[in-house]
């Protein structure tokens, strides 16, 4: 596994590929945007999407777990794509979930999708902060300490000898630290898009994720470029 | 036995009834061939006496002309009650053809207020077309026929007017043959069909669209049992597959043969004729001259970005102020109606053309077609050349322009095929599963349906002959709740059973999905592209995702600078000059067909014929034979060299380059297993490049057989292509919902993409049906694995491998090709991005970045 890091407001943070981001100073997990139940949300409106999301994401999510053994969680918002999320999951999925946080201290910060909600016997918070780094589901525009938020699902796309990829990214400035989603069902924005212009920046630096290792273009990102460099021009 | 005096046409049945090829045909000279039992001269007899009487004789008669003989052969057999196939070239009438029975009945029965005569083709500008066809006599002759035409274009208030007060005649497509389908009133509204005419019928059997029309077709035979089926088909070298396909028991098929041969010449230049490249840049001088002699010319290309390099370089070279315009499909479809109109009225002296303009559109004058770039199949190359000159017993005049050394060949091979009438084999597909899901949600929107009937309806088309009970029960269940092993909620259930067994919708309002969403052309995203306020057309999202502001591309022949998107559009200025990029547009490229392919091995093969090609040709292919080894239809050569630090092994499969490409894939698992360190490959219809970092030491070994297996199996479960398959397939069943042209995404990011619903749907149910499907399209096409096969077991043991200091002549192409296709996303994704890296590390000479 990708032994890739990043100084962070003075902290050491490990880029996980599977989005997570790794705190082993304080020995947090942090990641966000599971979207539990996405698939089934849509059965609704007739859009039969396989219903096997939620239990990937979890399998997911146990096996970084196993990996570096978090004692503290926190999971930066939208875990459930919509406030019934929960009672619509298996009771095998339940107890999936319910088995990753046992024994761990969980942070729940509220997303837009999840509708405050959270599973019985834990509470929501709107915001944390620790060590000076406040972590939010959407980044604040007005923010100056160091924030670490999600929400956005940033995805970065390389070109190079006339291959395209598009993989999922963090995007870090000096004081912003931007999280990939980890639910296996949810599409990505791409990271030059005007939405995230408070990442846009010289210094900017991208970090995207491969299967077992998470990859690092050079420096810079405007809303037209990934890496200093126009993409298509490798 | 005469028939002479029924309309002035003899018939003659002494001599062979059909002699294949080059028959000299005088108009009134028709050979036709029946396949089925001769016709008694009574009937025969009774139907000269309905066309005497009937106006339309004497309208020909006054223009001069009279009734083709296969036009009253056509017309009988149907009006016998046959379904009936008429395979003629252009210009033999066929479209009066198909009407002809419909106008016989009409006219003995009158109009019983329903609709009498369903007229469908693939193309809503044809459909446009024949309405004005056959509105010349209808109204010259103040027929009491009431017909119009019905396609996505067509008000909401017309189409209202169609349901309730129905024509006699409808022209449409068969898009909009399943929604007429879909409404609860169909049997009602189709009770009375007579007759269906399908035109272009070679052009539905071997794509989803053709799916969707054999389903309807299907589906029309249990509302309208009596309603005929009459096709109209360019030739095609398999008449009797084709009559499979559309006819029902005692099915006709009716022949005329091409009357004159094409004169098809291959354009000669002093110029020197590249080694590889598409553009044919050499050339277009003397293009330019042809089209000055001509009085009006087509000249076809095989992509869009041809199209638009083509036309851009005419215009540079248009000195005599030629009236020239480009048609494509990326084009705005105001600016396409506007080339094909102008066309019509002769206002044009030339049109650059892809395929938008293969179909049968009647442009009478145009008297010369260039084809720019190689044919890839004789009987495509034969439409394209019927353009010219739509009268049958003049011949066709084209002229064939290689863009590089191989398609020489190519157009050499071509040529010799046309000459002896050796059509490529039509291609037959097996219908869709995604289709068969649409159509089975289509039904159940116009009412509760008996499954064992459905079954026994759908197979009754040729395309779902081999369906068995459990996959059509896979797909109930997957249009029913998307039928995943997991339990779903029955609360959402698309379908439901109804306490007499049948199933129906559970809601009525649920149509309205089925009807957002008929079709199986699935665009890639696609942008507009904006000038101003102006649009100017589309281009595919991907090809934007390349371009920096600044950047200039062509587009509809003008060169213009790509300055942003905005409001999900592309901005553009007009550019002053100078080189542009191209757009890279994907898709268009056709495989080269099996039957060419062989003609063109025989062709290198053959020394003997080789003092026939001009010089640089020979010298070209000489300088090869010294270098390596010429490929002929026996062998297969494979060459090793080093070149850029890797070694690079060639294949001359000549298989077509779908299925090259899956060689290609197959190749580098079997390579990295060998230890090889293979880094990628690329491919062209005749040959492929795998380049390694170590050369391979036993090629006979590396090409078994075998890998069709071993390799193949493995390979299947995670190719991207069938990702690729996946999306489309997701939106042809409804799985998802498809993005309407022009509609803006609502979210900041995509809701969800198809790649990731692949993903979890393989890991955790790899038979689904919807798996099935795209594994079932992936093997006809894109793979194209049974040629793969083919080529590989007749070729086993006959393997020659030369290896050389240095790339061969023939190899150029493949080396100098970088496109898209030639890298393996998933399969070289995370080797690609720490290439990236190092790459960047050498640039900036630093150690690392962390």
């Amino acid at each position: 596994m990708s032994n890739r890091s990043t100084e962070f407001a003075g902290q050491t943070m490990q880029l996980h590929p599977s989005g997570a981001l790794f705190w082993r100073g304080t020995s947090t997990l942090i990641l966000g945007d599971l979207h539990l139940e996405k698939a089934s949300s849509y059965h609704r409106s007739g859009q039969f999407l396989p219903p096997y999301d939620t239990a990937q994401t979890l399998a997911n999510l146990a096996a970084v777990c196993d990996d570096l053994r978090p004692d503290r969680l926190i999971l930066l918002g939208d875990v459930f794509h919509d406030g019934n999320a929960w009672a619509r999951m298996s009771s095998e999925n339940r107890d999936r979930l319910i088995a990753i946080l046992d024994g761990r201290d969980t942070v729940w910060v509220e997303g837009n999708h999840d509708q405050s909600f959270v599973p019985p016997g834990h509470t929501g918070q709107l915001e944390w902060a620790d060590h000076g780094i406040i972590m939010r589901h959407i980044m604040d525009a007005a923010e100056t300490r160091p924030e670490i938020s999600a929400h956005f699902h940033p995805s970065a796309t390389i070109s190079l000898r006339g291959t395209r990829l598009r993989r999922p990214c963090f995007i870090q400035t000096a004081t912003r630290l931007l999280l990939p989603s980890f639910g296996v069902l949810t599409g990505g924005l791409d990271c030059r898009d005007a939405a995230l212009s408070p990442l846009h920046g010289r210094d900017t630096q991208v970090f995207m994720l491969g299967e077992d290792n998470v990859f690092a273009p050079p420096p810079g990102l405007t809303s037209q470029a990934v890496g200093g460099l126009k993409s298509g021009g490798w | 036995m005469t028939r002479a005096g029924m309309v002035g046409v003899t018939m003659r049945n002494d001599g062979p009834a059909y002699r294949p090829h080059r028959v000299d045909i005088a108009i009134d000279r028709v050979y036709i061939e029946f396949m089925v039992e001769p016709l008694h001269d009574d009937t025969y007899r009774d139907l000269s006496a309905r066309l005497q009487s009937h106006p339309l004789t004497g309208w020909l008669q006054g223009r001069g002309w009279d009734w083709f003989d296969h036009q009253v052969r056509t017309a009988d057999s149907a009006l016998e009650g046959r379904d009936t196939i008429l395979f003629a070239p252009t210009g033999a009438g066929k479209t009066l053809a198909g009407f002809l029975p419909s106008f016989l009945d009409l006219a003995d029965r009158g109009s019983s207020g329903k609709l009498h005569t369903l007229y469908i083709s693939p193309l809503k500008a044809l459909a446009v077309d024949v309405h004005r066809n056959i509105q010349t006599p209808i109204e010259a002759l103040d027929l009491p026929v009431r017909f119009e035409t019905r396609t996505g274009d067509t008000p909401a208030s017309r189409r209202q007017r169609q349901k309730t007060k129905p024509p006699d005649f409808l022209m449409t497509t068969p898009e909009s043959l399943a929604l007429l389908l879909s409404y609860e009133d169909a049997a009602s509204y189709f009770s009375g069909l007579q007759f269906v005419i399908i035109d272009e019928l070679h052009a539905f059997f071997d794509n989803k669209r053709g799916d969707l029309l054999s389903l309807n077709l299907a589906r029309l035979a249990t509302l309208a049992p009596q309603a005929r089926r009459i096709g109209l088909s360019a030739t095609i070298d398999r008449p009797q597959a084709a009559c499979d396909w559309l006819c029902r028991d005692g099915g006709a098929i009716v022949r005329v043969p091409q009357a004159t041969a094409p004169e098809i010449t291959i354009l000669q230049t002093d110029k020197r004729i590249p080694w590889s490249g598409h553009m044919a840049r050499h050339a277009l001088d003397e293009v330019y001259a042809e089209i000055g002699r001509a009085k009006m010319s087509v000249v076809f290309v095989n992509t869009r970005a041809q199209a638009e390099f083509v036309f851009q370089r005419l215009w540079q070279l248009n000195e005599d102020n030629l009236r020239i315009a480009v048609h494509h499909g990326s084009l705005e479809r105001e600016l396409r109606r506007k080339v094909e109109a102008m066309m019509a009225a002769g206002g044009l002296d030339c049109v650059v053309a892809t395929s938008s303009l293969d179909l049968g559109l009647d442009w009478a004058d145009v008297d010369l077609v260039i084809q720019i770039g190689a044919p890839k199949g004789v009987s495509r190359l034969l439409q394209r050349v019927g353009r010219a000159n739509h009268r049958l017993n003049e011949p066709s005049r084209a002229i064939l322009v290689p863009t590089n050394r191989f398609e020489y060949l190519e157009c050499v091979a071509a040529q010799a095929e046309i000459a002896v009438n050796r059509l490529d084999g039509a291609a037959f597909r097996r219908g869709g599963f995604d289709v068969l899901a649409q159509h089975v949600f289509g039904v159940a929107c116009s009412g509760p349906f008996n499954a064992d009937d459905l079954f026994a309806e759908v197979t009754s088309a040729a395309a779902y002959a081999d369906l068995d009970r459990s996959q059509f029960d896979a797909i109930i269940g997957f249009v029913t709740n998307g039928g995943y092993a997991l339990a779903a909620y029955p609360q959402y259930n698309r379908l439901t059973t109804l306490a007499d067994g049948t199933i129906a919708l559970r809601e009525a309002r649920m149509a309205r999905q089925y009807r957002m969403n008929i079709g199986t052309i699935v665009e890639s995203p696609m942008l507009k592209v904006k000038l101003r306020n102006r649009t100017l057309g589309s281009v595919e999202e991907n090809f934007v995702v390349n371009l920096s502001p600044g950047d200039t591309f062509l587009f509809g022949g003008q060169v213009l600078t790509f300055e942003g998107i905005s409001n999900a559009a592309v901005m553009v200025s007009k550019a002053r000059g100078g080189e542009a990029q191209i757009p890279s547009y994907g898709g268009g490229r056709l495989p080269l067909s099996s039957n060419l392919s062989y003609a063109v091995r025989s062709l290198i093969g053959d020394g003997e014929s080789h003092d026939d090609l001009p010089g640089q040709i020979r010298d070209w292919l000489s300088l090869h034979a010294d270098r390596s080894a010429l490929p002929d239809e026996k062998t297969l050569l494979v060459e090793i060299f080093p070149h850029r630090k890797r070694y690079h092994t060639v294949i001359y499969t000549f298989a077509g380059r779908n299925a090259n490409q899956t060689l290609g894939f197959l190749l580098l698992r079997r390579m990295k297993r060998a230890g090889l360190r293979p880094m990628g490959f690329s491919m062209t219809d005749y040959a492929l490049a795998v380049w390694s970092m170590a050369p391979p030491a036993d090629v006979t070994a590396l090409l078994d057989p075998d890998i069709m297996t071993e390799e193949f199996e493995e390979w299947l479960q995670d190719t991207p292509l069938l990702k690729r398959l996946f999306r489309d397939a997701a939106i042809i069943s409804g799985l998802v919902e498809r993005r309407h042209p022009g509609q803006v995404k609502t979210g900041r990011q995509i809701l969800f993409s198809s790649d990731l619903i692949y993903d979890v749907l393989r890991r955790h149910e790899p038979d689904h049906i919807l798996l099935q499907a795209v594994r079932r399209d992936a093997m006809q096409g894109l793979i194209d694995a049974g040629r793969l096969a083919d080529t590989l077991q007749e070729l086993n043991g006959h393997i020659v491998c030369r290896e050389l200091d240095m790339i061969s002549p023939m190899a150029v192409p493949l080396i100098m090709q970088i496109s898209r296709e030639n890298t393996v996303r998933s399969e070289v994704g995370d080797d690609l991005m720490a290439d990236m890296e190092q790459e960047i590390i050498r640039a900036a000479n630093v150690e690392s970045i962390h």
